[in-house]
C-alpha cells in the first residue's frame, strides 16, 4: 500500500465508526435542548448568535491543536502565545498608530506583529521537536514559560489601553450577511484547514507520520519539515486566534490564554482527536469547543455556580475521555 | 562484561549517563559558588535555611511526578491536590478547635488525617481510572484538576480561611530544629525511603519495568494494574502533604495554594533526567533539581532581578536540560 492509500484510508476511519462523530453531535443537540427546556432564554436568536461567536474562538484554538496532535504532538504553549501575541500587538498598534496617526497602518502593524510572534513560535517549537526530535511536551512547557515571561515582561504586567479601535470594529463587530467576524473567521480557517488535510499531500502525510513516524521516513515523506510545518500551521492559527480575541476586549490582556491551553487540548481530544496520533479532522475541534460552550452557556443561563460549572465540565471531560478509551481499545482487540 | 572490562560502546554510554546525571549537580555546585561572590547575604544561615525550606515543597511533590512518570504517565493534578488538602486541613481544624478548643493536639491530627486521606483517595481515582480505561493520563488528570479546583474553590468560594489553632500555625509552621525547618527534615526522610525503595524494595524496581516495557511486565506477571494506582495514589498523598506544610506555614487555608505545582512538578523531574517516556527517574536526582530551580529563584531574587523574568530562566533552563540529556528526548524518532 502507498503512503497516499494508507493516509486516505485512515482519514476515512477517522470519519467513520467513531464514538465522537456519532453520538457527539447527539449529545451537543440534547444539551441544547435540555438547557432550553430549562430556561427560554437558551433559544433565543441573540444567544444562539452570543453561543456561536463564543465557540469560534475555542473551535480555532483547538484547530490549531488538532494539527500538532495529529503528528503526535503538543502545543501547551498555545494559552501564554496568546498573551503574548496579545500584548505585543496592541503594543504595536499603539505606538505605530501614535507614530503614523493612521488606524489602518496601525491595524498592519498589529496583524503583522501577531502572525509573526505566532510564526516565530510555532518555528522554534518545530525546530526543537522535528530537528533535534525532543519530547513535545518538554519543548512547549518550555516556551510556555518563555512566553509568559516576554508577554509579562515587555507589559510590565498591566493591560495594554488606548487600542484603536478599528481593530474592535474589523475582527469583532463586522458582520457579513449577518455572519459576525469572529464566526466568519473560524469558518474560513476550518474549510481551509479541511482543504489542507484532505487534498493536499502535508495534510495526509501528517497522518501517517503521527501513527507511523518511521513508515513515513521509508515512504519518503520529508518528516521533519512536515513537522516543523504542523507546529508553525498551529502557532500561525494560534496567532489569528489571538487577535481575534484581543480584538473582543479591545485592550492587550497579559493573561489572555489562562485556561486556553488545556481547554484547547480537552476540545479537541474530546472531539476525537487522538494523544496517541494519526487521528484528527476539523470534526474535533468544532464538536469538542461546542459540547463546552453549550455546556458553560446554558450552565451560565439557569444559573449555576461558577465552581459548580467547573466541576461540572471536569466530570464532562473525565467521562468523554474514558468512554473514547474504551471504544478505542474495542476497536485495537478486535 | 565478565572481565569487568567495559567494552568501548557501554563505555561512552556510561560516559553519556553520567554526564545526563551529573549535569544538574555540576549547575547548581557552579550556581551557589557564584552567587557567593556575588552576594554574600547568599550563604547566610537564614537564607540556607529559607532555600532548603522552599525546595522542600518542590522535592515532595516532584518525587511523587517522578514516580508517576516513571510509569510512563503524568499527573497535572498535583497542583489542586495541594489546594484541596490545604482547604480541608483549614476548614476541619477551624471547625474542630472552635468545638473543642482545650484539645489542640487532637484537632491537628484529626484534620490533618482527613487532609490526607483526601488527598490519597483523588489519587486511587486517577490511578483507578488510568490503569482500567486506559485512556491518556493526561487527559484523565486534566479532567480531576477541573474537578478538584472546582471543589477547592467552591468550598471556600474562594476566601482565605483562617481559625486554626496556634499549635499548628506558630509551633508546627514556623518551627525550626537545628536552624533547618520541620518541611527540610520531612523531605530529606522522604526522598531518602523512596530512593532506598527504587533501589531495594521489589515494587520499586517493578515500577521501573512497567514504565521501561509494560507489555513485557505484564507477560511476566507484575501487577501492572495495582502498580498503576500505587504510583498515583502516592503522587496524590505526597501532595496533600505538601499542602498541609504549606498551610502550616502560611496560617490560612486557600484554593489557589500551589497551583504553580504542576508546571513546576514536571519541569524538576525532567530536569533531573526523569524520562516522559517512562522507566527512567531517581528520587535524589529530583532532590537535588528541586534545589537548584530553587537557588535560580533564590539567586535572582538576592540580585533583583526582575521576577517576571524567571519564568523566561525556567523554560531557556528546561530547554538546555532536554538537550543535555539525550535518554529523555522521547520525541518522534525518525531514524
Amino acid at each position: 500500500m502507498t503512503d497516499t492509500n494508507a493516509s486516505a484510508q485512515m482519514i476515512r476511519t477517522s470519519f467513520t465508526g467513531n464514538l465522537p462523530n456519532v453520538l457527539l453531535p447527539i449529545a451537543i443537540v440534547a444539551l441544547f435542548l435540555f438547557f432550553g427546556a430549562l430556561e427560554p432564554n437558551v433559544r433565543t436568536w441573540g444567544n444562539l448568535s452570543n453561543l456561536a461567536i463564543q465557540a469560534s474562538y475555542l473551535t480555532v484554538f483547538a484547530l490549531a491543536q488538532t494539527f500538532v496532535v495529529i503528528v503526535r504532538g503538543f502545543d501547551l504553549s498555545l494559552g501564554t502565545t496568546v498573551s503574548l501575541i496579545s500584548v505585543a500587538a496592541s503594543m504595536a498598534m499603539v505606538w505605530v498608530g501614535g507614530a503614523t496617526g493612521s488606524d489602518v497602518v496601525a491595524l498592519v502593524a498589529c496583524i503583522a506583529t501577531g502572525i509573526a510572534i505566532g510564526l516565530l513560535v510555532g518555528l522554534v517549537n518545530g525546530f526543537f521537536v522535528a530537528r533535534w526530535q525532543l519530547n513535545p511536551f518538554i519543548v512547549t512547557l518550555a516556551t510556555l514559560n518563555i512566553c509568559m515571561g516576554f508577554a509579562t515582561t515587555i507589559s510590565g504586567g498591566f493591560q495594554i489601553f488606548n487600542v484603536p479601535s478599528i481593530l474592535n470594529d474589523v475582527f469583532y463587530r463586522a458582520s457579513f450577511l449577518g455572519i459576525p467576524a469572529p464566526v466568519i473567521a473560524c469558518i474560513v480557517l476550518l474549510v481551509a484547514a479541511h482543504l489542507v488535510l484532505t487534498r493536499f499531500r502535508l495534510g495526509r502525510a501528517l497522518f501517517l507520520i503521527g501513527s507511523n513516524p518511521r513508515a513515513a521516513v521509508v515512504a519518503g515523506i520529508p518528516v521533519r519539515k512536515y513537522t516543523v510545518l504542523a507546529y508553525v500551521l498551529c502557532s500561525g492559527i494560534v496567532a489569528l486566534g489571538a487577535l481575534l480575541l484581543t480584538a473582543r476586549t479591545g485592550s492587550g490582556e497579559p493573561n489572555l490564554g489562562g485556561n486556553l491551553m488545556l481547554e484547547s487540548i480537552a476540545a479537541a481530544v474530546m472531539g476525537g482527536a487522538s494523544l496517541r496520533g494519526g487521528k484528527g479532522n476539523i470534526a474535533a475541534p468544532i464538536f469538542g469547543a461546542l459540547v463546552i460552550t453549550v455546556l458553560s452557556n446554558g450552565m451560565n443561563l439557569v444559573r449555576i455556580d461558577g465552581y459548580i460549572q467547573q466541576i461540572i465540565l471536569g466530570l464532562v471531560i473525565t467521562a468523554t475521555v474514558a468512554l473514547q478509551a474504551r471504544a478505542e481499545n474495542r476497536r485495537s482487540a478486535k | 562484561m565478565r572481565e569487568g572490562v567495559l567494552q568501548p560502546a557501554a563505555y561512552s554510554r556510561l560516559l553519556q549517563v553520567s554526564i545526563a546525571t551529573s549535569i544538574v549537580p555540576l549547575l547548581l555546585l557552579v550556581l551557589a559558588v557564584g552567587l557567593s561572590i556575588a552576594e554574600p547575604r547568599f550563604f547566610s544561615e537564614t537564607n540556607i535555611a529559607n532555600i532548603l525550606r522552599n525546595a522542600s515543597y518542590l522535592a515532595i511533590i516532584s518525587s511523587g511526578q517522578m514516580l508517576v512518570m516513571i510509569l510512563g504517565g503524568i499527573d497535572l493534578s498535583v497542583g489542586v491536590v495541594v489546594a484541596l488538602s490545604s482547604v480541608t486541613t483549614s476548614i476541619v481544624m477551624s471547625r474542630l478547635s472552635a468545638l473543642w478548643p482545650d484539645h489542640a493536639t487532637l484537632t491537628i491530627l484529626i484534620s490533618c488525617v482527613i487532609a490526607l486521606g483526601l488527598s490519597t483517595s483523588i489519587g486511587l481515582i486517577n490511578g483507578l481510572l488510568v490503569a482500567y480505561t486506559k485512556a491518556s493520563a493526561f487527559m484523565i488528570t486534566l479532567g480531576t484538576l477541573t474537578v478538584v479546583g472546582g471543589i477547592a474553590f467552591y468550598i471556600t468560594s474562594g476566601i482565605p480561611i483562617y481559625g486554626m489553632p496556634e499549635g499548628f500555625t506558630r509551633e508546627f509552621g514556623r518551627a525550626s530544629l537545628l536552624g533547618l525547618s520541620y518541611p527540610t527534615y520531612i523531605a530529606a526522610a522522604l526522598i531518602l525511603a523512596i530512593a532506598l525503595a527504587q533501589r531495594h524494595l521489589n515494587i520499586g524496581r517493578h515500577l521501573y519495568a512497567v514504565g521501561g516495557h509494560g507489555p513485557a511486565a505484564r507477560a511476566s506477571g507484575l501487577p501492572v494494574k495495582k502498580l498503576t494506582i500505587m504510583a498515583y495514589t502516592l503522587c496524590s498523598a505526597l501532595a496533600g502533604l505538601v499542602g498541609i506544610l504549606l498551610t502550616a506555614r502560611i496560617g490560612s487555608g486557600q484554593a489557589n495554594l500551589g497551583s504553580e505545582f504542576m508546571l513546576q512538578s514536571i519541569g524538576a523531574a525532567v530536569l533531573a533526567g526523569v524520562s516522559l517516556r517512562g522507566g527512567i527517574g531517581r528520587a535524589e536526582m529530583v532532590a537535588v533539581s528541586s534545589i537548584f530551580l530553587t537557588v535560580v529563584a533564590n539567586g535572582m531574587n538576592l540580585l533583583r532581578i526582575d521576577s517576571k523574568l524567571q519564568t523566561i530562566v525556567f523554560g531557556v533552563l528546561l530547554l538546555f536540560a532536554i538537550l543535555m540529556d539525550r535518554r529523555n528526548r522521547g520525541g518522534p524518532s525518525y531514524d
